[in-house]
């Protein structure tokens, strides 16, 4: 053990990087070559770790060591104490909640009730180098199909594995491919859909950066099953990091002989091409990803005939999401008995997800299919965190729904999670807790599907709008008897009446807040309140002349100059001209407290006068 | 043969990959309401209206958009469908006006109509152009929606009225996007798109320029495939609608389309595209027979009365006194020195009694019409395979198309129309010469020489030659192997004409294309090939066969006159110059337009329009078109076969009792056809200016831009859609563009 | 075996507009007109397409760009409050520029920094948990290293 190099793992997945975890890789790489420590250990770059609340995060290899939170000014300490003199460095070891520190990542909670498969590599392997993917045995699954099996019978394994659409709608993988492969003609595509727009995921992001390799093999071999020659990636521009993670991949793909002509001596041909979105939700769908790909407006067209039949410029095409093609690899790998042995007899495999919002583990979680939501958010991600009420969670994006409380043991699958009125999506996450109001999530939702309406069809173009009108009156307080009724009619009209899946189940959210809270909403309509103190018009801001020590830090930090008084003397704001934007609420120092957040219909003395 | 059931009715079809729900109900006589579907377009999906439910089906699918396959058990008709029907409906009808669908009052109105039509805004029921018949107001009549549970909201566009012929009120689109899918899936112009997206979406240009400057053509396939009255035609708007429609042929080119021209207070006010099934155009136009035909017959620059000469005067004269005093003129004047000018314009039939006139009664084959040339040689060089010359619709099983001698998107849109339909299908379009704006898109190849060296480049094409100018080598292998099989094309414009040798042009081109190939030449002017069947030719003989005595073109007669050797000159066509003809002592001038001849006539014949006349016109495709007396001719004016006819009866014809054009047709019939390929020889006529070779069409006399103004804006902006060809490279557009505008690092 | 040659051709316009648009800052009209005839479409039919992604911008951005991620975590977490800061202090709606051309203001849908919620996007650089405070001294050092950088240059 002792002759094995130390290997620093720094992680640079979105999270870790927005938090300046290049500049410690940097740092590391040269106080390791000031301090000639280049035979003792190595830096190495990866992809995202998982638990990217503590980032940047710095994983120590082969040890599983894990520090968490890492400065620039720890990096000295790092070397000297870890390297030099073999003592890991413990207070950057993760604080459990016990205030007890554990030092190897396999330890904590978040990764120990962890199930990984598809993330396996990630955060493991650095994703620059195709000879770490290989060492792990990657391109065996690809190897596998091309040299062992016939297009059919690499279909035939998918399709026993039970693997379903990654994507949301959970569609069996291998009847797909067998609906491609039987469809008439000689050219086919496959395309790997990684345009990932729902806000509150970024999965497929982090596969796509920590682990490129295993999607491209997944699409390799899809393309083999359906008999492609041409492949694309559609990637989502605002993941400039996984793009270039896929173009390096690529290349090396290419140089290894995995991708071109005659692969693996087998005279199989395929090319893959990425392509990048620029910014548009409904492309995620098939048919506008399509449209986008060969250069046009992403509008979706109604679907008989499927992509299978008809797709990219009219021919038989198969579209699968990252993970469902990261999964292939593993299933070509490992067989599809042991894929099916993981999750429910349903849905076998894992389930990714995106754990975000009020929750102490933010980061990328895997767990067997049919885990519940508690094991999840509980177990996995450590519970609310903000020492608040857990509220709600929201799964599927804005085609998903929020589910309360009682839904915490529901067992997280694609049929179980539809019957709740969500749905699985591509895998958000988000934890809420009762400072989050249901109506103003409800209209946040609605307001990123309306906004993303790509305005083909009349029930998404027109019905969005007019519902996100009923909700903007609820909201500011101006909501009437019979509105909630009126949402719900329209709700009906947009699902049922809408051409694509945007439109479909852009009323999700608004349909499962009125079913599990519906009582917010009341409370916004008949009492103009907002229980969760969120909706700005029926909240106001004021101080407490009693509490105010006069230090001056509100009106400093008041974009309009609401926030008004003398040195020394107690503060007030002046209603008009507050934004509500709440600068006040957060810069008032603890130990005065004086900005409180109140219902508009109530004064301070109200409030004060309650608390007596 | 396969059973659908729709609405408990068994129905049985012929199951095809295309063929929709929506088809096999229409066929049945199943109304299923639509507004985004059009029989013209590829189905769009929506608008929502033709949601069907199918057994088996998940939720409610589009009819117009599912394939009808055997065994489907399919309802149009439910309570929860016709109820979600009529609440996407009730959003549709948020932003568009409702007043004419809502209105309490909507029954009586129609007694009480105010008569404020020429409000610039649609408010509601009467300011809009679609008030007579509207498709939206039959959707929702259909569906029963009787009101508006949301509050409308009036988008409050200003109307767009700032280019030619029609305006556009977006304040009553519903984005069903027909205009776009026809402008760029059937005309391949593209001028208009949707901009932006979700609710903001809007039909729009590239950042809101005119029309005029995005590369519309004006061929109002927008307007006609409007469902409400967004689009509609500026001219015709508040008029209503016709009192009758009669289809007939507009002769303003070669094309010969069919045009529903429509008439209230015995005035044509309409002219809108003949039927669907009515070929050569099939529902489509372009904007001369689509918003100029009314203009032009209306005009006051018509000519109104018999003229004839006393003392030096041209004076009114009744109709014998002037038919006896231009019989008498044909009968004085020695036969050498008479001379006839037939007009393309005219009718087979009047041209075949002026002809007859001409051969007949002043002895002399001194007859020639502006534009013979290209049309002879067209015919000559086909003359011993007619089949040659095809109809449009036969462009469907071609496998490459060679165009040459102009742009024909400019001058022949209905035929660029059936050619985009074949670029749309991946039919390879191979073009010499100069280009368009449009032809740039459509061709995969381009073969950029000027007009005068297209003799060279397709002599070297025929040649199988690798060294063809303006193109690599890479290029010229490929057109030759595209050319050298399959059947192929050819669209030969006039312009051919202006090269040194169009006789041998043509003759490579045929070589080209082989026995099964096939030719379209495209007729710049109207009735030319109907002219040459007529015999209005010196060389050619009503038949047409060759005439083996001498006679005059064009081209001599003008010598001819110029040296004062011809008195009596019998004109049909004022669009000839008159330059040469200034010594010419008579001129018997027959037209329904004043010109430059008019006051050069010593007589006047004012003769109808082809609105006002019955006849044969023969286009480009040789399939003989009728032209129909729609209206009276205005004023005195007369039709040219009754005019010539009582001219032939006064000199004395014998056989010239014709009761209709169809007694001169039968007549014409009987005569022996009989062309040979060298009928070609003698050019008779080449434009007296250069930029004659502009597209600027007349009728008879009178240039239509002249007299239609909103035409004027359009030719006018043409020049700025020929393509050039030299242009910079993205990188030094990017550098220029980067100059105009602040850099980032200016600050650091 | 591929689609043919116009369709290959066609595919390559979001390709190119993202090139003009990292090269230029935005999609100018004289871009249009050249790409139109690079690959022979009509300038409607690329304005559709620029007009329809909200990647593309039509006019010149501003000399810093500021994107407020509008994800759900960041929803969640209040990045709607920082937004209206900015607007206040910018004086300028999201999609707008400043009249000086030294702020431009997008909103985004998710940036895929939910860890860090609330972020927003200064010159591409991520800054994750803002709060008003931070915020504030985030705008308050672009305005003081432009000052300084004005300043330097008026002296020379």
């Amino acid at each position: 053990m002792a002759d094995e190099k130390i290997e620093l793992l720094v992680c640079l997945g979105t999270g870790c990087e927005s938090a300046k975890s290049d500049v410690l890789f940097a740092k590391l790489s040269d106080e390791i070559k000031k301090h000639k420590l280049e035979n003792k250990a190595a830096v190495k770059r990866i992809g995202c770790h998982g638990l990217c609340q503590q980032g940047p995060v710095i994983a120590v290899e082969p040890e599983g060591l894990f520090y968490c939170q890492v400065k620039e000014s720890d990096i000295e300490e790092i070397i000297q104490s870890h390297l030099i003199k073999g003592k890991p460095v413990e207070r950057l070891f993760y604080e459990h909640d016990d205030g007890t520190r554990i030092p190897h990542y396999r330890d904590i909670p978040f990764y120990a009730k962890q199930t990984r498969v598809v993330l396996k590599n990630s955060g493991h392997i650095d994703p620059s180098k195709i000879d770490d993917y290989i060492a792990v045995g990657g391109y065996k699954g690809l190897e596998r199909a091309l040299k062992e099996m016939s297009p059919e019978e690499v279909i035939e394994e998918v399709y026993n594995s039970g693997l379903r659409g990654r994507g949301g709608a959970g569609f069996p993988t291998g009847l797909k491919w067998k609906f491609a492969r039987s469809s008439p003609g000689d050219v086919k595509y496959a395309i790997c859909n990684a345009d990932e727009g729902d806000p509150g995921a970024f999965m497929d992001g982090s596969i796509l950066v920590a682990d490129p390799h295993s999607v491209l093999e997944g699409l390799s071999i899809a393309a083999y099953a359906i008999g492609a020659r041409e492949a694309f990636i559609y990637v989502r521009h605002e993941y400039p990091s996984a793009v270039a993670s896929l173009k390096k991949a690529l290349k090396q793909s290419y140089e290894r002989g995995f991708l071109g002509e005659n692969i693996l001596g087998t005279g199989f041909n395929l090319d893959i091409r990425m392509m990048e979105g620029a910014g548009a939700f409904v492309c995620g769908e098939e048919t506008a990803l399509m449209a986008s790909i060969e250069g046009k407006r992403g509008m979706p067209r109604p679907r008989p005939p499927f992509p299978t039949e008809a797709g990219l410029w009219g021919k038989p095409t198969v579209i699968n999401n990252v993970k469902s093609l990261a999964a292939v690899a593993i299933i070509l790998r490992e067989g599809w008995e042991w894929f099916k042995s993981i999750g429910t007899e349903g849905s076998p495999g894992t389930a990714i997800f995106s754990l975000t919002g009020k929750v102490k583990n933010t980061g990328l979680v895997e767990v067997p299919m049919g885990a519940t939501l508690r094991h999840i958010i509980f177990d996995v991600g450590g519970g609310v965190g903000t020492g608040r009420e857990f509220k709600a969670v929201q799964t599927g994006g804005p085609a998903g729904g929020c589910l309360p409380k009682e839904k915490l043991d529901l067992p997280v699958d694609f049929d179980s999670l539809r019957e709740a009125g969500a749905i699985m999506g591509s895998g958000g996450m988000i934890v809420m807790d009762e400072t989050t109001c249901m109506v103003d999530v409800a209209r946040y939702f609605l307001s990123f599907t309306q906004q993303e309406s790509c305005g083909k069809c009349t029930p998404c173009r027109m019905g969005t709008l007019e519902m996100l009108k009923i909700l903007d009156k609820i909201r500011e307080g101006r909501g009437e008897e019979g509105d909630i009724e009126k949402l719900l009619e329209l709700c009906d009209t947009v699902v049922k009446g809408s051409l694509c899946g945007l439109g479909q189940n852009a009323p999700n959210p608004v349909l499962t807040t009125i079913k599990y809270f519906r009582e917010e909403y009341e409370a916004h309509i008949r009492d103009k309140t907002c229980p969760a103190m969120v909706c700005r018009d029926l909240v106001k801001y004021v101080i407490d002349p009693d509490l105010c020590i006069g230090c001056g830090a509100c009106s400093r930090i008041c974009p309009t100059g609401a926030a008004q008084g003398e040195k020394k003397q107690a503060h007030h704001i002046e209603q008009d001209m507050c934004i509500k934007c709440g600068a006040c609420l957060e810069v008032c120092p603890p130990k005065a407290s004086a900005v409180l957040k109140i219902p508009i219909s109530k004064t301070l003395a109200d409030i004060k006068g309650g608390a007596q | 043969m396969a059973v659908i059931k729709i609405d408990n009715q068994n129905i049985e079809f012929e199951p095809t990959i295309e063929k929709t729900i929506l088809d096999v109900a229409r066929e049945a006589g199943i109304y299923i309401p639509t507004l985004c579907d059009h029989d013209e377009l590829e189905p769009y999906g929506g608008c929502r209206m033709c949601l069907v439910d199918v057994e088996g089906m998940r939720g409610y699918v589009p009819a117009c958009t599912t394939t009808a396959k055997d065994g489907m058990v399919v309802k149009t008709s439910t309570d929860e469908l016709n109820s979600l029907k009529r609440r996407i409906l009730q959003l549709l009808m948020i932003e568009h006006p409702v007043g004419c669908i809502l209105c309490d009052e909507r029954e009586q109105c129609d007694k009480f109509r105010p008569q404020a039509q020429k409000a610039g805004r649609v408010s509601g029921c009467y300011t809009c152009p679609n008030r007579n018949h509207c498709e939206l107001e039959e959707v929702v009549n259909f569906i029963g929606m009787k009101t508006l549970p949301y509050d409308p909201e009036y988008r409050d566009i200003p109307v767009e009225r700032e280019d030619p012929f029609f305006d556009r009120d977006y304040n009553l689109c519903i984005l069903c996007a027909r205009c776009v899918r026809v402008c760029d899936d059937v005309r391949g112009t593209a001028a208009i798109t949707i901009a932006k997206r979700g609710h903001e979406s809007r039909i729009d240009t590239a950042f809101g320029t005119s029309h005029v400057e995005s590369g519309c053509w004006f061929c109002g396939a927008c307007v006609d495939v409007c469902p409400t009255g967004s689009l509609s035609a500026r001219k015709t708007k508040w008029i209503g609608i016709p009192e009758e429609t009669v289809e007939t042929t507009c002769v303003l080119c070669g094309t010969g389309c069919q045009v529903n021209i429509g008439v209230k207070y015995n005035k044509i006010m309409w002219s809108e595209p003949g039927n669907k099934d009515s070929p050569p155009n099939h529902h489509h136009m372009c904007v001369l027979g689509r918003f100029c035909i009314p203009t032009l017959v209306n005009t006051p620059r018509r000519t109104k009365n018999p003229m004839i000469t006393k003392d030096s005067i041209l004076v009114p004269a009744s109709w014998d006194e002037a038919i006896n005093e231009a019989a008498r003129l044909l009968k004085d004047t020695p036969s050498e020195k008479i001379g006839f000018i037939a007009s393309p314009q005219m009718t087979t039939e009047a041209a075949y009694l002026l002809q007859k006139i001409a051969r007949e009664g002043a002895n002399t084959s001194a007859i020639d019409f502006m534009g013979s040339d290209f049309a002879a040689l067209i015919l000559g060089n086909l003359a011993d395979g007619h089949d040659k010359i095809q109809t449009l619709d036969k462009l469907d099983e071609v496998d490459w198309i060679l165009s040459i001698g102009g742009d024909f998107v400019v001058t022949h849109q209905v035929v660029a129309k059936s050619v985009y339909k074949q670029v749309r299908r991946n039919v390879p379009l191979i073009h010499v010469g100069p280009i368009g704006e449009n032809l740039r898109r459509w061709a995969s190849y381009h073969i950029n020489v000027p007009i005068k060296k297209i003799e060279n480049a397709i002599s070297k094409l025929a040649q199988k030659s690798m060294s063809i100018p303006s193109i690599t080598k890479e290029q010229a292998e490929r057109i030759a192997s595209i050319i050298s099989s399959g059947r192929g094309a050819i669209i030969v414009g006039s312009r051919i004409m202006e090269t040194k040798n169009p006789d041998k042009c043509l003759s490579a081109l045929l070589e080209i294309i082989g026995r099964e190939g096939v030719v379209y030449p495209l007729l710049p002017l109207g009735n030319e090939l109907g002219l040459i069947k007529a015999g209005a030719r010196a060389d050619i003989l009503p038949g047409p066969a060759v005439n083996s005595e001498k006679g005059l073109t064009l081209g001599e007669l003008r010598d001819k006159a110029s040296k004062g050797q011809i008195e009596l000159l019998y004109i049909t066509d004022g669009s000839v110059s008159l330059t040469g003809f200034e010594k010419v002592e008579n001129i018997i001038y027959q037209a329904p337009y004043a010109s430059e001849w008019t006051d050069r006539a010593t007589v006047l014949l004012p003769s109808a329009s082809f609105a006002e006349e019955d006849g044969t016109f023969v286009n480009h495709e040789m399939r003989e078109l009728r032209l129909k007396r729609i209206v009276d001719p205005p004023y005195h004016a007369r039709q040219d076969w009754e005019i010539l006819q009582n001219i032939a009866r006064s000199i004395g014809l014998s056989k010239s009792d014709y009761k209709s054009p169809e007694d001169i047709w039968n007549e014409l019939e009987k005569q022996k056809a009989g062309l040979k390929k060298d009928i070609y020889k003698r050019k008779s006529w080449t434009p007296a200016r250069k930029d004659e070779t502009r597209w600027n069409p007349k009728y008879r006399g009178v240039a239509i831009a002249e007299v239609v103004k909103d035409l004027k804006v359009l030719i006018d902006s043409l020049p700025s859609r020929e393509v050039i060809e030299k242009r910079e490279s993205l990188d030094e557009l990017l550098e220029r563009l980067q100059r105009k505008i602040p850099s980032k690092e200016v600050l650091e | 075996m591929q689609a043919p040659p116009t369709d290959q051709l066609h595919s390559k316009l979001i390709p190119m507009l993202q090139e003009i648009q990292e090269r230029l800052g935005y999609i100018a009209p004289e871009a249009v007109e050249w790409l139109a005839k690079e690959l022979k479409l009509s300038e409607q039919e690329i304005y559709g397409v620029a007009t329809f992604y909200n990647f593309f911008r039509l006019n010149p951005p501003g000399r810093h760009e500021i994107r407020v991620c509008l994800g759900t975590a960041c929803h969640v977490q209040g990045n709607e409050k920082l937004l209206d800061t900015i607007c206040e202090r910018l004086g300028i709606q999201p999609g707008e520029t400043t009249p000086d051309g030294r702020y431009s203001l997008e909103r985004v849908a998710c940036v895929g920094a939910c860890a860090l919620a609330p972020a927003i996007v200064i010159d591409d650089e991520v800054h994750g948990r803002m709060t008003q405070r931070a915020l504030q001294r985030l705008l308050d050092k672009i305005d003081r290293e432009d000052e300084e950088a004005m300043k330097k240059r008026g002296e020379k």
